[in-house]
């Protein structure tokens, strides 16, 4: 030690340092903490926005329409002189594009799931994952474009009948754009089940299928569920490619071969015309709304608690 | 059970019937134990026994963490303050007691920074004070000569050993009263310990410290006073010397003779 | 029975044989559906832009991007469009920044374990689950008609901006958690304050993964297109808003906020909407520049992470 420190010099108390007095600081502390505790409540406010609106006007919409009619009047026209405000037409588009889609995703993203988990190379892994990215990247609306204008035409070799807007292409589409979704749901359930499980199978002489399919399948059940129940959410909620390729006139028909509107899509019409603030017309997207929000709500709670059972499984 | 005998010196802080309670569980049991002034105290014991416990009452770093409790009092000379007292705010304490940690745990930041940052959490210094303070801290902490030239590299590129020199600078930058260290070598090869151990040797003419270890050896070679802990309990604190070698207690004698832990 | 017949030879017996060599072509079989499945959605995504680029690639040009939209196709442009997009992305970013982190680190820093925390918790969790529209129609009943802030950029930019910002609070979570926690400790060792080493350090520890999750949500929001349409978007717009500046003090306005709004998607689902042959074909060039922006603004992100992932190491 040189010179300078040789000598055992007392250390003089730390307030030699201008420390800023306590009261400022804690003030500021205070302050600070109280302004980003604002921000947090905002996401609070956003929800009760959500739910307020909804709720208000379908309110007054219920004054005016019996919620009887509402959920069994097998017609939607409440823009006639003559008006039905059955929402049953609506959901059978909503229910039959949805259930299309998951024909596709499901099937598709189990499987590329398991194939990714439990087959592929990491040098396939890293080129196939990024492009999955790439997919659910896509803009809806581009999806849209792509069900209107190539898939339908395609289908139309296949089935020369096959209407201009119908609820195939549409369904299909949006089971594509929720393939990336669904497998890396199941990806990250499947990944989450030990090693140790997969190897007692192998150790038994079990080939990799059987493994994937007795062995690491159930036991990230619960998380596949989450994930097929999240992607049914997804495709209820789904709006461009229905409004673009399923065509926007409400029929009560459970035919995928027909055209069709979804809760979305009716919601999107009504928005592209001119309906006066506050009439009955007007109040009808929020009745349709708020359907679609219980709807979607229902699954995202159901998804949510499997995908905390599976996380507390291991 | 704990027999403490207090040292000749002037005290620097002083617990008395200090307990602490890990939410219900108690993790330190009525805990009376002088820190002499400008010396080196050492806590040993086995794991569990709660001497990281303790060191972290010190300053306070318990509260950083929800459901934790203080009883007793935990003196500070010469003003007798408590320093468990709730009305007592944890950053005055911190700014008179610093801590160097287990593991070594620079900022990832330059060499220059991670001395300054003490100091500039206080405020009001200018560049050339500035300098002149990381310089004396780096002096201290017997690191200046490797790393005048580089002050603005990053941290992170230097050995184990210099980045846990690094964080007694720091934490000597602001001039400390009390220097806490928990564990300082347990990460570090033996070269690199040998010169922390030395280090502390220089600093404790000017520093009071409290070192945790789970090396007895260290502490024997380091400290005035040696407490032994057992279970949340004081046990033993005596000079280090007559710890070592004549223990009051027999099951101090056990420990240090490595009949356990 | 001598040894060498108690260990079971399966090899050596036909029907065991026979099994084993059939569970593995089953193997083999499902290997390679794996592989094609996978290959069959990646093909999709080929085809989707392939189809973009066939049809509208031709249309790409200097007069396109810089044109108005119009009655005659081969005239029509982006011009509206994609400066629309540009500045309901900034006012979406503009919101949705402070919000977002602000309530990322109160949660992270601040918040106390108790039931108004987990309710914060879920209420983001759900959130991120509502289908886009819902949002519009929020953004629909209070900012275009209760705050009167008009079918507006304004507008545009607040809903979208609550529509991201539960993907941007998770992401900066995320990010926030990652730091390791004994930098903290150093940091309140030395005698900092809470904001102090929120500031000093953890923030910008995890800029990187805050940065990330910015710049995939602001790219997510590039391409929503109901909620604007319910806020009412107009996609005919000839006109370029209010410039931000002005001749006389205080040299800024912010006249352009309250402007009618255009942007690229709802142009795209405009062009595609009519039956003409020549407006699908603006509406494939559009979706090309609009598929450019969201995938640069992805290989932004994937770039921003890489070089943050270099920088900072503990």
């Amino acid at each position: 030690m040189d010179a300078e420190t040789a000598k055992p010099e007392v250390l003089k108390h730390a307030q030699e340092f201008r420390v800023p007095p306590v009261l400022t600081r804690k003030l500021k502390e205070k302050a600070v903490e109280w302004l980003l505790m604002m921000t947090a409540l905002a996401s609070v406010a956003v929800t009760i926005g959500i739910v307020g609106v909804l709720s208000y006007e379908s309110f007054l919409f219920f004054q005016q329409v019996s919620l009887i009619d509402f959920l069994t009047d097998r017609e939607w026209t409440p823009l006639f002189s003559e008006p039905h405000y059955g929402i049953l037409p609506l959901v059978s588009g909503t229910v039959v594009t949805t259930a299309v889609a998951l024909v596709v995703a499901i099937p598709a993203g189990s499987v590329v799931a398991i194939y990714l988990s439990e087959y592929a190379s990491r040098a396939l892994r890293e080129a196939v994952k990024p492009a999955l990215e790439l997919l659910s990247a896509v803009p809806t609306v581009v999806y849209g474009y792509f069900a209107l204008l190539f898939v339908t035409p395609a289908l139309q070799r296949i089935w020369p009948d096959l209407p201009g807007f119908n609820m195939l292409s549409a369904g299909f589409v949006i089971g594509i754009m929720i393939v990336p979704y669904v497998s890396s749901v199941s990806e990250d359930a499947m990944r989450a089940v030990p090693l140790a499980l997969r190897e007692g199978a192998y150790a038994l002489g079990a080939t990799r299928m059987q493994t994937a399919l007795r062995v690491v399948f159930p036991s990230a059940l619960s998380g596949i569920a989450a994930a097929y129940v999240l992607g049914v959410s997804r495709a209820i909620g789904e709006t461009m490619v229905v409004a673009i390729a399923a065509g926007m006139q409400p029929t009560l028909t459970w035919n995928p071969l027909e055209p069709a509107a979804t809760m979305t899509a009716y919601i999107v019409q009504v928005s592209l015309g001119d309906l006066p603030h506050g009439s009955i017309g007007y109040r009808t997207i929020f009745a349709t709304g708020l359907t679609l929000l219980l709807m979607t709500f229902i699954f995202n709670l159901a998804g949510h608690v499997l995908r905390k059972r599976y996380r507390q499984a291991y | 059970m704990s027999v403490a005998v207090q040292p000749n010196s002037g005290l620097k802080a002083e617990s008395r019937n200090l307990s602490f309670f890990y939410g219900d569980a108690q993790a330190l049991k009525s805990i009376s134990l002088g820190l002499p002034d400008r010396h080196a105290t050492a806590l040993i014991g086995p794991s569990g026994c709660g001497k990281t416990t303790y060191l972290r009452c010190l300053n306070r770093m318990h509260d950083l963490y929800p459901g934790n409790r203080y009883e007793g009092e935990l003196l500070l000379y010469p003003e007798r303050i408590n320093l468990v007292a709730t009305h007592i705010d944890p950053i005055e304490i911190r700014m008179r007691i610093g801590m160097v940690f287990q593991k070594p745990n620079p900022f990832p930041k330059s060499i220059y920074e991670n001395v300054a940052y003490g100091l500039r959490i206080r405020g009001g210094l200018k560049r050339t004070d500035l300098d002149q303070a990381v310089e004396r801290a780096l002096r201290d902490a017997a690191l200046w000569p490797e790393v005048r030239d580089r002050l603005h590299d990053h941290a992170l590129n230097l050995s184990g050993g210099q980045q846990q020199r690094l964080c007694i600078a720091r934490a000597l930058a602001t001039r400390p009263e009390i220097l806490l260290f928990d564990e300082p070598t347990s990460a570090l090869d033996p070269t690199a310990t040998a010169r922390i151990e030395e280090l502390v040797n220089d600093l404790k003419q000017k520093v009071t410290i409290v070192i945790v270890t789970h090396n007895m050896q260290q502490a024997a070679r380091v400290s005035d006073y040696t407490a032994f802990m057992y279970e949340g309990r004081l046990v033993e604190c005596d000079r280090t010397d007559k710890i070592f070698t004549n223990p009051s207690n027999t099951l101090t004698e056990a420990y240090v003779t490595g009949r356990f832990g | 029975m001598s040894l060498e017949n108690a260990i079971a030879k399966p090899t050596s017996c036909g029907p065991d044989r026979r099994r084993l060599a059939r569970r593995k072509r089953v193997d083999v079989l499902f290997a390679r559906a794996g592989f094609l499945v996978t290959l069959t959605v990646l093909s999709v995504l080929l085809a989707l832009i392939g189809q973009l680029a066939v049809e509208g690639a031709g249309r790409l040009s200097w007069q396109f991007l810089t044109s108005f939209p119009s009655r005659f196709a081969a005239q029509a442009g982006i011009l509206s469009a994609w400066i629309g997009t540009l500045l309901v992305m900034l006012l979406t970013a503009l919101v949705a920044v402070p919000l977002g982190l602000g309530a990322a680190v109160y949660l992270e820093e601040y918040a106390p374990k108790n039931r108004l925390t987990t309710l914060i918790d879920i209420n983001i969790a759900n959130l991120a689950g509502v289908p886009s529209i819902v949002y519009g129609l929020m953004a629909l009943a209070l900012f275009v008609y209760e705050f009167r802030l008009g079918q507006s950029f304004l507008t545009a930019g607040l809903t979208l901006a609550l529509l991201v910002l539960p993907m941007i609070i998770i992401a900066a979570r995320e990010a926030i958690r990652a730091v390791p926690p004994h930098i903290r400790e150093a940091a309140y060792a030395l005698g900092a304050t809470k904001w102090q080493t929120v500031q000093d350090h953890v923030l910008p520890c995890s800029m990187g993964g805050i940065m990330t999750g910015l710049i995939l949500a602001l790219s997510r929001a590039v391409g929503e297109t109901a909620p604007l349409i319910t806020v009412g978007a107009l996609s005919f717009i000839a006109f370029l808003p209010h410039p931000p500046w002005q001749s006389d003090f205080p040299f800024i306005s912010f006249q352009w906020m309250f402007d009618p709004f255009t942007v690229m998607p709802i142009q795209m689902f405009n062009w595609v909407s009519r039956p003409q042959e020549e407006f699908h074909v603006n509406a494939a060039a559009a979706g090309l520049v609009l598929l450019f922006m969201t995938l640069a603004m992805n290989a932004l992100a994937i770039a921003v992470r890489a070089r943050f992932r270099k920088r900072i190491r503990w």
